[in-house]
């Protein structure tokens, strides 16, 4: 009975967990049809991919000690979430965001029990999150065809135009894109005959090129993170890890200049009349800081590679809140509620780096148990990919690279823990796949 | 599994509960100093404003942030120096001190509105906002 449900379940697992990253990817599009469907359908999809996993790892050998130091981990940062409505600003959205951390972490660390030591299944799994993110992107594409405005950002006085594909924002769904990357990369390395080869390197292009029109700084130099060091651990030989390290340095050069970044549109905006008593339409509460003499013009916003996005005066200002409240934060899943936008440079509701984001949901605890987590999970997968070798390796070197990739983007975006997020699941249970390499113990 | 590794998962475990009961009275009593905190300082900026309806009122903000209203008022110059927001229930949530400019002081409890004990006739700012010619809210 066990074996048959744990192989119903490994049969479905593929295809259910890359419908899962595609239905979380619809619950946060731009075009309302996808939304609509996609907002109920992601959290049942993610329940249902927890079940599956978790029969599947029913039937599994005992997991490694890497993986059960892992699952400790996450527990510890879940049942921190939940205990944390105890003295939350908004109870509810705590214990409910709590709740579906908690669904997601489970579904990651039991496909990892369950996959341990099965390398096809692993590169299954593996091949659905790139799958599913290629049709994100290919979506994207029949977005722009046939409703230009909706898959185009108009240029603002904040920002200048900016592809977004079917995400909400340029850079909802090039999260994604940046994590698959390495996955791309490894699919190219995999397959060996020509058209399977070329169908890798088109889907690692569409992927790549997706960021690049996006404008999304922070997926751009994630993405070439997530290659330095899936290239680092899938090669063994010094000659190979360099051909392929300056194939990341030479691609990244390229990405960044194609990547011209728009310019805001300047808003040519005069002094508003003083006799308006509308304080919001002379000095808006949510561009105050930084704006200078609200007499004056409006001054103008220039975006740069590194800088120009307002973001360190913002984490400043997140960093003051957290300060108020150190220990043990403002309550899980409450990051916009507390990151109050005040800053003229600066266009976001949360503070754009998930750390800040956690260090003010759950204090200096929570950040302890994230870092703890996601650096326990990056080292173990490095780990595990330098003691396998072959295919194995590779695969167990992409999905560590897509966890790092994540883990870097998580410096520029606040998404982490934000179950909701596009890329979220896949950051964490590539995470998880990258110590499933080894097989635990038999029982 | 081993019944010594059994033993360190149990102890692991428990220490772990531990740390998380301990961090429930932390959190509460960080919670309660912050509130503190912002009230004595929405307090201290509605005593610098004095009368809600005083000839300083100068300009107002409606449905900003949560859904709160603001009215603002003139120090030495600067129309926007003080300012105080409030929620439907006529709470005071948010004051802001911009006599130094380019480095506003803010009190605010708007994350958690309903911490705020410092309450207004609400009626009466309804009035000054349509005195001011703000929009019906």
């Amino acid at each position: 009975m066990r074996e048959q449900l744990s192989a119903r379940a490994e049969r479905i697992l593929p295809g259910l967990l890359g419908f899962t990253v595609f239905a979380f990817a619809c619950g946060s599009s731009v075009v309302d049809l996808f939304e609509l469907v996609g907002r109920p359908l992601r959290w049942a999809s993610l329940v249902a991919l927890a079940a599956a996993s978790v029969a599947l790892a029913v039937g599994a050998r005992p997991p490694t000690r890497r993986l059960r130091l892992a699952a400790i981990g996450a527990a510890s940062l879940v049942c921190l979430a939940a205990v944390s409505a105890a003295w939350s600003v908004d109870p509810r959205v705590s214990s409910g965001r709590a709740g579906s951390l908690g669904v997601l972490l489970l579904a990651a660390a039991a496909l990892a029990a369950g996959a341990a030591g099965r390398p096809e299944l692993i590169r299954r799994l593996l091949t659905a999150i790139l799958a599913a993110a290629v049709v994100v992107a290919a979506a994207g594409l029949v977005v722009l065809a046939l409703v230009h405005g909706s898959a185009v950002q108009a240029a603002s006085d904040q920002y200048g135009a900016r592809y977004r594909g079917m995400g909400q924002n340029p850079n909802t769904v090039a999260a994604l894109f940046c994590v698959a990357l390495p996955l791309a990369a490894w699919q190219v390395w995999e397959r060996r005959t020509r058209w399977a080869r070329l169908a890798a390197l088109a889907a690692f292009a569409l992927l790549e090129g997706s960021i690049v029109a996006s404008g999304s700084r922070g997926a751009l130099l994630s993405g070439a993170v997530a290659l330095v060091v899936f290239g680092s651990l899938a090669a063994r030989s010094a000659r190979t890890r360099g051909t392929l390290l300056a194939g990341v340095a030479a691609l990244t050069v390229v990405s960044v200049g194609l990547a011209q970044i728009p310019n805001a549109e300047q808003s040519g905006r005069t002094a508003p009349p003083p006799q308006t008593r509308n304080a919001e339409r002379i000095l808006p509460l949510d561009r105050e800081i930084g704006r200078g003499d609200p007499s004056a013009p409006a001054p103008g916003i220039k975006r740069r590679l590194l800088g120009g996005s307002g973001r360190a005066v913002a984490w400043r200002g997140a960093l003051d809140r957290a300060a108020e409240r150190p220990l043990a934060g403002y309550g899980f899943g409450t990051e916009e509620q507390v990151f109050v936008d005040r800053y003229y440079y600066f266009a976001a509701g949360a503070p754009e780096n998930s750390y800040l984001g956690v260090l003010l949901q759950l204090g200096v605890a929570g950040l302890a148990c994230l870092v703890a987590l996601a650096l326990g999970l990056l080292a173990a997968g490095v780990a595990a990919a330098r003691g396998l070798a072959g295919a194995p390796r590779r695969a167990a070197a992409a999905a560590a690279a897509a966890l790092a990739g994540g883990l870097a983007l998580a410096l520029t975006q606040s998404y982490l823990v934000s179950v909701g997020n596009v890329a979220t699941a896949s950051v964490w249970i590539s995470g998880f796949l990258a110590l499933a390499g080894r097989a635990g113990r038999t029982a | 599994m081993s019944r010594h590794v059994t033993r360190r998962v149990v102890l692991a475990a428990a220490l772990a509960l531990a740390v998380l009961a301990a961090l429930v009275p932390v959190g509460r009593w960080e919670r309660g100093r912050h509130v503190r905190e912002e009230l004595r300082g929405l307090r201290e900026l509605q005593a610098l404003v004095g009368p809600l309806g005083s000839p300083s009122l100068s300009a107002y903000r409606v449905g900003v942030g949560f859904g709160f209203d603001c009215l603002l008022y003139r120090r030495e110059g600067n129309r926007f120096a003080l300012e105080l927001c409030f929620d439907r229930q006529g709470r005071l949530i948010e004051a802001i001190d911009r006599r130094r400019r380019g480095d506003p002081r803010i009190a605010s409890l708007r994350e958690e509105p309903s911490a705020s004990t410092i309450r207004v006739d609400r009626a009466l700012v309804d009035r000054l906002l349509r005195r001011l010619g703000a929009p019906a809210p």
